[in-house]
């Protein structure tokens, strides 16, 4: 009978095989459907939904909003403080399209992907090596992949929505695109990483101990 | 590593197979050749005991210190 910790590996990579396999094939569409969706709509000539994050007031790190408002002479200088929201649009232009859905195709590629490495090191845990020098390099690529998705996706996100931003002119109210690093992403990778300095120790100390007679 | 095994040459002396020396001493063949191939990181006392014990010798007999030759071999 299998030990406990390998029934656990085992069930949760039961469901990263379905969480990759399904992900992969509707992860594939999805993706097929936003690199070509921008060529339908240039087309067709049909507008379709677009939608961007913003913030409203001026700034992209912390916008403020200034309020016009009257107030007791107790409560004087109203303003809202990092208002953010999404700007839902219907445009007939394909970079507009391509420029939205870019960060969900980043977004799919890299869920992917790191499943796929977790898949990778979950069968090593089950065949009973998982101080294996692979896991090492799987585990650095994902605190990577993490820190650059936290850094990476706002900026994008910023782009596309500047880009848009840029074309149209919002009467009586200022919008600008927002830029929130991914703190957490962030943390999580630098975590991550911490811990594959950690399992490099674990595989000499692994090497070490196949070694001694 | 600079410290070798001279098992091959206790299995000559004595005339026993490194087959033999596995089931007197109770170590797998896995790991006598691990010993005999000098890729061992290490040598558990109660090993050396059995080894001395049954090929009939020192720890010294069977350990040796070699210096680093140009174009040897340093982590086997």
């Amino acid at each position: 009978m299998s030990p406990p910790k390998l029934v656990t590996a085992r069930i949760v990579k039961f469901w990263f095989d379905i969480v990759f396999f399904v992900g992969l094939t509707f992860g594939g569409l999805l993706a097929l459907w936003l690199l070509l969706s921008p060529l339908t709509v240039s087309s067709s000539e049909t507008p379709s939904d677009a939608a961007i994050p913003v913030a409203i007031g001026a700034g992209s790190i912390r916008p403020v909003l200034p309020l016009d408002a009257e107030a007791s002479t107790a409560i004087s200088n109203l303003r809202i403080l990092e208002g953010k929201g999404e700007l839902r649009f219907q445009t007939t232009s394909w970079t507009i399209h391509f420029a939205t859905n870019l960060v969900w195709l980043l977004v799919i590629a890299v869920v992917t992907y790191v499943v796929y490495l977790l898949r990778s090191i979950l069968r090593t845990v089950i065949a009973d090596q998982p101080f294996a020098a692979a896991n090492i390099s799987r585990l650095r690529i994902i605190g990577l992949i993490l820190i650059g998705t936290g850094i990476l996706f706002p900026i994008v996100q910023y782009l596309a929505a500047r880009m848009v931003l840029n074309r149209i002119d919002v009467q009586g109210v200022a919008l600008s695109p927002p830029l929130e690093f991914g703190g957490q992403a962030i943390l999580g990778g630098l975590l991550i990483l911490v811990l594959a300095t950690i399992f490099r120790y674990g595989t000499q100390l692994e090497k070490d101990q196949s070694l001694t007679v | 590593m600079s410290i070798w095994v001279n098992l091959d040459l206790m299995l000559v002396k004595q005339q026993m197979q490194l087959t033999e020396l596995s089931q007197r001493v109770g170590i797998t063949l896995a790991n006598l050749s691990i010993l005999k191939t000098n890729k061992a990181r290490a040598i558990r006392f109660s090993t050396l005991d059995a080894l001395c014990r049954e090929l009939k010798c020192q720890p010294g007999d069977l350990l040796e210190y070699r210096d680093h030759e140009v174009g040897q071999d340093v982590e086997p």
